[in-house]
């Protein structure tokens, strides 16, 4: 019986082409899509080197500031509103300050042509919460001694770009004309990784900044990154720094000025949408329109295959009448029209999967073309997204339920009308 | 003893404009084992009849027997098993499925049949087809055959589930006159070997003679 499933549908696809393969390939474009969108949206959450931990970090960042008609934000904070608002929280198992923004620097080495190259301050915090893999060399244990030693840590490529080999700690390097000493060298990271993407890494000396940062003064040059213990819920988390926040808030109201914090620190899934310095995110509407977009590529195809079914079986009025009167119950003809589209979904499903991998391979391959390369260079990073980042197989079996479950109930309909035939009619080839 | 009987069988056909009589007051037994001819000109019920004998279709008023069973009590499902049981038809324009085989189509009933076992099923297939002299043609489709080899086919299909009853609708129309005597011939086989009852409808007045009898109907009404 399945065999004869295949059968007409091998058949169809000879005498029937056009609506066969439409199909077909609506079914194979539309898990195709839905497994892009679940593609990008995964890279901003799932996790990988060095970013293993990605659902237990919060970031802590700028914050917003109204004083009568000025309006104020950023993107970075003071040493100390950054400590008063998220150290020593409950529940917070590691606590680190990096640089607000990423810097674009020059690199050079002796003999060679400089180069503009993406960095980060961290603190020595940085390297225990994220889990570098180190080729050469350590990681900076003590930030203050490691900002005034002018130690660095590079990454694979930038060593070979500045020595042509990887293993060159001990070696200096300068960055923007001041000497730097490299004490590691760690793992190219994907740029795809913003919480840890860079080509090089240079100590932040967070008692340095204090100093010159304004004990009143709110926008400053860093950021926080929380890692939260196991089983901690982010909310727990919110509500201690909603307290912390409210009772600065309360002292700048008396100074007349309105401090919003925007519900930080930020997780993961907040982190996804795009909300800007002086708005709160909204996962609910990303969700929301998220599922939106799922829901219209998932019921595209099934609309297209229930009108093409209906079109398929115009064509087959008169073998349904055979079938039935041959002793076929109205249940068998279901049967019959629900697996030839069970097939139809199939090989759709196989066509989207090879066009997932043909696009993650293109993705992929794009991402490196738009941010890894240095600035000055045509010469690209030894960086691609890893596969196992991109895809993952239980999204796409997602897709592919849910695809399968709306196309079969789409064909339902035409299958059961066509079932419901008068047997004499459908011989006859009544439409 | 009788195997089909009609007791005032009428058939309406109803459209929001129009109502047809197709059938009226049909009364009719066919004995177990009868060979029979239906004529009539074109639209006079013929066709009607047959579906209504097949359970293909069921009539506005009146009562069919077959085999005994008020096949008006039937329900849809008891009514596929009934026909998959005890009914085969063979069709003018064959109504082969052109996307199987020689050998899927000729095993169509046999898909439907619960009950019986694969090896059972194939071994059917092959003697049908044997008796019928297609055995050299089982992996052939029906594009790839003649007209009276498709018909032969189907012939296999409406026996292979060994009915008792066979209702062919102008089985020879779509044939040359050599095709249509091999057909005939088969038939009269099937009848006299098999003791199957059949119910032809045809034009052919020739091969009606050839029958037990001959029913003749003239819009909607048996005259003969």
């Amino acid at each position: 019986m399945i065999m004869n499933y295949f059968k007409q549908i091998i058949y169809e696809m000879k005498h029937q082409r056009m609506m066969t393969w439409v199909a077909v390939s609506g079914t194979a474009l539309s898990i195709f899509l839905v497994m892009a969108f679940f593609i990008t949206d995964n890279i901003s959450s799932v996790d990988v080197a060095p970013e293993t931990s990605r659902s237990r970090i919060l970031v802590g960042e700028g914050v917003h500031v109204k004083e009568g008609e000025y309006d104020n934000s950023g993107m970075s904070i003071t040493v100390k509103l950054a400590e008063d608002a998220y150290k020593d929280l409950d529940g917070i198992e590691k606590i680190s300050f990096v640089g607000g923004d990423k810097m674009a620097e020059q690199l050079s080495v002796a003999g060679k042509e400089p180069f503009v190259a993406d960095g980060m301050r961290v603190d020595s915090d940085f390297w225990k919460i994220f889990d570098f893999k180190f080729i050469d060399g350590k990681p900076f244990t003590d930030a203050k001694a490691a900002a005034a030693e002018r130690y660095v840590v590079l990454t694979r490529s930038s060593a070979r770009r500045l020595f042509n080999e990887e293993n060159v700690v001990g070696r200096d390097i300068e960055i923007r004309m001041i000497p730097y000493h490299v004490v590691g060298v760690v793992e190219d990271v994907s740029p795809l990784l913003d919480k840890t993407y860079a080509h090089f890494y240079v100590a932040l000396d967070i008692d340095k900044y204090r100093k010159v940062e304004g004990d009143d003064e709110v926008f400053g040059s860093v950021k926080v990154l929380l890692q939260m213990k196991e089983g901690v819920d982010p909310a727990s988390i919110k509500e201690q720094v909603k307290t912390r926040y409210g009772r600065m808030a309360a002292k700048m109201k008396r100074e007349g000025k309105e401090l919003i914090y925007h519900e930080q620190p930020y997780t993961v899934e907040e982190m996804k949408t795009f909300f800007g310095s002086n708005n709160s995110p909204d996962v609910k509407i990303h969700q929301r329109t998220q599922w939106v977009i799922y829901a219209i590529l998932l019921l595209l195809p099934a609309i297209n295959l229930s009108s093409m079914t209906r079109s398929r079986l115009r064509h087959r009025v008169s073998e349904i009448g055979v079938r039935r009167a041959f002793g076929a119950k109205k249940r068998d003809i279901i049967s019959q029209l629900l697996g030839e589209n069970l097939i139809i979904t199939c090989i759709g499903g196989i066509i989207g999967f090879v066009l997932c991998l043909l696009f993650l391979y293109l993705a992929s391959h794009l991402f490196f073309e738009m941010s890894e390369k240095f600035e000055d260079s045509l010469e690209v990073l030894n960086v691609r997204p890893d596969f196992s980042m991109l895809f993952r197989w239980q999204n796409f079996l997602i897709a592919f339920v849910v695809c399968f479950v709306l196309n079969i109930v789409s064909a339902t309909v035409p299958a059961w009308r066509a079932s419901m035939r008068n047997p004499a009619e459908a011989i006859s080839g009544a439409h | 003893m009788e195997i089909i009987t009609l007791k005032d069988v009428s058939k309406v056909y109803r459209t929001k404009e129009i109502e047809t009589l197709a059938l009226e007051n049909v009364n009719l037994e066919i004995k177990e084992g009868e060979f029979v001819s239906i004529m009539g000109p074109s639209g006079c019920g013929k066709s009607t009849l047959l579906n209504i004998i097949g359970l293909l279709d069921s009539p506005t008023t009146g009562t069919v027997s077959l085999l005994n069973t008020d096949t008006n009590r039937l329900g849809d499902a008891k009514l596929s098993v009934f026909r998959n049981s005890n009914i085969g038809f063979v069709f003018q324009s064959f109504h082969l499925i052109p996307s199987l085989n020689i050998t899927d189509n000729v095993a169509l009933p046999l898909t439907y049949r619960h009950g019986m076992s694969a090896s059972e099923k194939k071994k059917r297939v092959e003697e049908v087809l044997t008796r019928l002299g297609l055995s050299h043609r089982m992996r052939h489709y029906p594009s790839q055959l003649s007209g009276g080899q498709c018909q032969r086919v189907a012939i296999a299909r409406a026996i292979v589930g060994d009915p008792k009853i066979v209702l062919a609708d102008e089985p020879t129309g779509n044939l040359d006159s050599k095709m249509g005597q091999e057909v005939m011939d088969i038939l009269h086989q099937l009848n006299r070997e098999d003791g199957r009852t059949i119910v032809m409808v045809t034009h052919n007045e020739h091969q009606a003679r050839m029958t037990d009898r001959i029913i003749r109907f003239f819009d909607g009404r048996q005259v003969e």
